[in-house]
């Protein structure tokens, strides 16, 4: 028996790639691209589109490196959810992972960013995600399935 | 381990939205992409399809639906396009609103790929294929990634 070989209910996933990427305006995302996405089997559609609000999250601290997993609702509601920060050196050094945020209940997982803070603090929903990272600062996307089974490691 | 994480095989899902609506033709339903790209994308037993967005292109066969009850229809396709379907069990629409009874989503005919469902209320007999939607009775379309798992309560 093949893993999706029996029959398939339900399920929550993300069906195309969302080109996550910064908006236009300062602390916001944007999909480049429009995709469909389905929660507990029904699917829904959302449409390209610039300066999503990012929510507010905890002040992410010097130095540290954090996931920030962003989601919807059925409704299109947009969510991001701040993973725990870890100091830089410490996963260079290989002696923390990088877990994944635990989704929202009935979301869909569409994306991460993951920021590595420079030498200042970094505030998700307040702070530009790039004008406002500091030389040393960096920011990663990603467009997601499903969240990722294995934490990041670097 | 999470279910996705072994090596997937096989597979019956449908891709994208498909766009499950009520054709130019009033008792026959449509696929209407909401992309524009005009086709839908399915998967049946890992194989991938495509069908084309068309008017009237959804034939709604299936047995009659007393008054005053409501009913889910699933809505499937195999892979040569024939689309087809499913009723479900027709409650009462009283016993539904009492929450003495709920409504489950039948399940799709073998070999063949959920597209989505349509769910209706009606008020006088209803005759698939023959009363117009919306006349006589109330019509929501919904889009499947696959059959839901969690049965209507209202």
């Amino acid at each position: 028996m093949h893993n999706l070989d029996e029959s398939m209910r339900g399920g929550t996933c993300c069906l195309g790639a969302a080109g996550m990427a910064e908006g236009t305006n300062d602390a916001t995302i944007q999909f480049a691209t429009e995709f469909a996405f389905c929660i507990d089997g029904l699917t829904y559609w959302q449409a390209v589109e610039d300066n999503v609000v990012v929510t507010v999250c905890t002040e992410q601290a010097l130095g540290t490196t954090c996931l920030y997993l962003v989601s919807t609702i059925a409704d299109g509601t947009i969510t991001t959810t701040k993973g725990a920060e870890i100091l830089t050196a410490d996963l260079a050094a290989g002696n923390h992972v990088l877990q994944w945020p635990v989704l929202p209940a009935l979301s869909c997982p569409i994306g991460k960013f993951k920021i590595q803070s420079g030498d200042t603090a970094f505030h998700v929903g307040v702070d530009d995600l790039t004008g406002d990272l500091d030389a040393a600062g960096l920011v990663y996307w990603a467009d997601l399935m499903a969240v990722p089974a294995e934490p990041e490691t670097t | 381990m999470y279910n996705l994480d072994e090596s997937m095989r096989g597979g019956t899902c449908c891709l994208s939205k498909a766009g499950l609506a009520v054709g130019g033709t009033a008792s026959i339903m449509r696929l209407n992409d909401p992309t524009g790209a005009g086709y839908v994308s399915f998967a049946i037993n890992g194989y991938i399809y495509t069908i084309v967005d068309a008017d009237d292109n959804v034939a709604f066969t299936a047995a009659t639906q007393a008054a005053l009850t409501t009913c889910l229809y699933t809505v499937c396709i195999a892979y040569d396009g024939t689309i087809t379907v499913v009723k479900g069990d027709e409650v009462v629409t009283a016993n539904l609103t009492a929450g003495t009874h709920v409504l489950n989503w039948p399940m799709a005919t073998a070999d063949t790929c959920p597209l989505g469902g349509v769910r209706v209320v009606a008020t006088a007999v209803f005759t698939p294929g023959t009363t117009d939607l919306g006349t006589g009775n109330a019509a929501t379309y919904y889009d499947f990634y696959t059959v839901p798992t969690e049965p209507m309560t209202s």
